[in-house]
């Protein structure tokens, strides 16, 4: 299936994860924070935890009527959230504190995302808006550690066609 | 022979014998370096990972020998990295599963949970 195919929320969610790849480039010399892999997890989730993992997952999409507008076909509002799930097991030896580790990863990611140009929460014009949501972290028993970045970002398209991307 | 001992012995012979319920399995510390391992797994159902995650894993619950031999010592095991190669449903090809949780351990046995 060529992106042409894709509706306006999975070409985002495509370009989202494009340049969340970049911290897992191994040319980076960029970001603080090389990452081992960006994954889009499957039906049967059968990835497992590991160090400097990116999990992207997605939220809720809701509609945004105040930016719906009329037209022949009408254009429709929506926020999709999506969740940049960052995994943190590193060695037990390690000294340094797991926070600062954490925040160096969400650092990142916000950086990485947010790179392109002054022009970034279109996604490729896209989207209309894009914004970083709270930080939610998160523990295992001492497992694993990280936070969850979600990031939301408005779009529109045709109200009778997904595929669309209206301005 | 002491109780001590015997609680050791017990684990490997009796526990995580494979002509009963153990199967075996590869141990992958966090360097790469791989063992094999006797293990009793229990397969349960897909859990969230974390409640803001969005997805879910397997969870496997591990019990094995407190032994760097044909099981997995306490003092060897790291939180940060280890793994052990474990199939989702039986009979199907193994993967790597991160262990996530020291559970419980004694002297005898460590049971881990992996994801």
């Amino acid at each position: 299936m060529s992106i042409g195919t894709l509706p306006v929320v999975e070409r985002i969610a495509v370009e989202l994860k494009r340049r969340l790849d970049l911290l897992a480039d191994v040319t980076n010399t960029t970001y603080n924070t090389k990452v081992n892999e960006v994954i889009r997890p499957n039906r049967l989730e059968s990835y497992t935890p590991k160090d400097m993992q990116i999990v992207l997952t997605t939220d809720s999409i809701e509609t945004v009527p105040e930016l719906m507008y009329p037209g022949n076909p009408p254009a429709v509002a929506k926020r999709v959230t999506f969740h940049i799930n960052c995994n943190v097991v590193n060695d037990e030896s390690v000294n340094e504190p797991i926070d600062t580790i954490v925040h160096m990863f969400a650092a990142d990611v916000e950086q990485v995302v947010t790179s392109d140009s002054s022009t970034w929460h279109t996604f490729s014009n896209l989207a209309v808006d894009a914004e970083f949501l709270s930080h939610v972290p998160h523990s295992a028993g001492g497992g694993f550690d990280g936070v969850t970045v979600p990031i939301a970002i408005t779009y529109r398209t045709d109200e009778n066609n997904p595929y669309q991307v209206r301005a | 022979m002491t109780l001590h001992d015997v609680i050791q012995s017990d684990a490997s012979l009796v526990f995580c014998n494979l002509s009963d319920f153990a199967e075996t399995a590869t141990y992958i510390t966090r360097d790469g370096l791989r063992r094999c391992i006797d293990v009793v797994v229990e397969r349960q159902n897909l859990q969230t990972l974390s409640e803001y995650s969005g997805s879910v894993t397997p969870v496997f619950i591990v019990h094995v020998a407190n032994t760097c031999t044909r099981g997995i010592s306490s003092d060897e095991l790291n939180l940060g990295g280890d793994s052990i190669e474990l199939a989702i449903r039986v009979g199907e090809e193994v993967s790597e599963r991160t262990i996530v949780q020291l559970v419980e351990h004694d002297e005898g046995m460590l049971v881990l949970e992996c994801r």
